[in-house]
């Protein structure tokens, strides 16, 4: 197991917004964490990768409570911008590969120029779809055990989908494992192997999702318009 | 941590370069009255040297906590807390860029200085009779040269009180973001603790200054090794203090 979830909560200003969620993540897998804007993915993300504080409840990663350390296994990808102003395309890469060792420039050079962008680029002058491929190339070109993406295929077009998709999949292995948190959930149920679904800040439901399918015949989508 | 203070240190390049700009633009006028003969042009530009460094070094230690403040207000504290590294390296990190750009503006305004006054001084003209006028002045006064120990003692004085100032700002942005998150008014509450730290420091201080004979200590240049031992003991402090307060609380 990389990482697990003990009945972690959040509270801002009294109202929970992520309630006594217990998750265990398992390597080799891809997990697809589906719910409404608003369910909690993206808080109960953050509290997984040590940007938010739990109100409650406890993160462990790799066997140990979660410190700062963990960092350098946990890459995580927010759903909105977030590279300084300053920055071109390759000072990004550069910048990965000045605090993660693991990270692999090769890769990050090479999807760059598959994709269609160049390292010249400021951000400044990015579209939002070529930020989503970079903020993608560039977390996934981290040699991490866990990878947890916030909503990357947000506001891309169908091309830049099937490259993200793409590059999701040959990161993957028996070693670490994806989180993706989306409320498009017909883009990725083809590939992910677990869904965990929630709603209002609760996990309500879990699965394997073709064991899913072979036992009620229903599909991570059917059972997303079910539970939603 | 190299590397924390090499991009904190890139978040004021700009700053850096339009104060450079600003000293090339007072060399410049400075050279310009030198060349018409114009003295006044020339001692409007030493006094602008001067004043425009005591003014470009507080300007940076405010910029200083003008980006912690963005740093934690904005998704770019991603790039911040991502990283591997304690909240207490990332702090120090912020700390040390800061300290890095008040030493560099000190230094290009300092080296600025010396040269045109020198140059004034060697020059001939009223400017330059009045600049060797005070010099003599000065040594008849104190019955020496100019004591340059007594002007870094002095400097470096303010420098560390400076800091420490800058350290407050840290401690109050922090406990903004984090303390205070969800109070009302809570950027006027921070802004209120920072003015009650910093005039409680003083006040120790005060205290410390009539209790305790501090001249055995010794010091530099007149000034009191206390003084610099005690506002480095008060940044160490409140360094730790807002280090273990993020720690804690802090979400971005």
């Amino acid at each position: 197991m990389i990482a697990e979830s003990r009945r972690l909560t959040k509270a801002f200003m009294g109202k929970k917004a992520v309630k006594d969620v217990s998750l265990k993540i398992r390597s080799g897998s891809i997990y697809g964490l589906l719910g409404p804007n608003g369910s909690g993915k993206t808080t109960w993300m953050k509290m997984m990768t040590g940007f938010i504080k739990p109100t409650q409840g406890e993160v462990v990663f790799d066997g140990a409570p979660w410190n700062y350390r963990a960092k350098n296994q946990v890459a995580y990808m927010s759903t909105e911008p977030f590279y300084y102003d300053f920055m071109n395309i390759g000072m990004v890469g550069k910048y990965y590969s000045d605090f993660f060792e693991e990270f692999d420039q090769k890769k990050f050079h090479d999807l760059i120029a598959k994709v269609g962008l160049s390292e010249e680029m400021k951000m400044r002058e990015i579209s939002t779809g070529m930020m989503a491929k970079l903020k993608v190339i560039a977390t996934l070109s981290r040699k991490a055990m866990l990878y947890m993406l916030d909503e990357p295929l947000n506001g891309i077009d169908l091309k830049a989908r099937e490259e993200i998709i793409d590059v999701i999949l040959t990161t993957v292995s028996e070693k670490n494992a994806v989180i993706i948190s989306t409320h498009l959930i017909e883009e990725i149920e083809s590939f992910i192997d677990h869904a965990i679904f929630m709603k209002d800040g609760s996990v309500i439901y879990e699965c394997d999702v073709e064991e899913e399918r072979m036992r009620s015949g229903r599909s991570a989508a059917d059972l997303y318009r079910e539970l939603m | 941590m190299g590397n924390l203070i090499k991009y904190e240190w890139r978040k004021q390049r700009l700053t850096r370069i339009l104060i450079l700009a600003c000293l090339l633009a007072f060399i410049v006028l400075f050279l310009i009255g030198g060349l018409i003969k114009n003295e006044t042009i020339v001692a409007v530009s030493i006094l602008i040297i001067t004043f425009a460094g005591m003014f470009g070094i507080f300007y940076v230690g405010i910029e200083n906590l003008v980006i912690l403040n963005r740093d934690l207000k904005t998704k770019q504290s991603y790039m911040l807390w991502m990283v591997p590294h304690s909240t207490y390296e990332i702090l120090g990190a912020k700390l040390i860029a800061g300290i890095l750009q008040m030493v560099f503006v000190f230094l290009a305004f300092f080296a600025a200085g010396v040269v045109t006054v020198t140059v004034t001084a060697a020059s001939e003209g009223s400017l330059g009779d009045l600049l060797r006028s005070l010099g003599r002045l000065f040594k008849e006064v104190t019955n020496s040269n100019v004591d340059w120990g007594a002007f870094f003692g002095v400097c470096l004085l303010l420098l560390i009180s400076w800091i420490n100032v800058m350290m407050v700002g840290f401690l109050a942005i922090i406990l903004t973001r984090t303390v205070l998150l969800n109070a009302r008014f809570g950027g006027v509450i921070a802004v209120i603790v920072f003015f009650l730290i910093n005039i409680g420091i003083e006040r120790i201080y005060v205290l410390f200054d009539s209790l305790i004979d501090m001249a055995p200590l010794g010091g530099m240049g007149g000034v009191s090794l206390f003084d610099y031992i005690f506002y480095i003991v008060m940044t160490v402090l409140a360094f730790f203090l807002t280090g273990w307060i993020a720690d804690e609380k802090l979400s971005v």
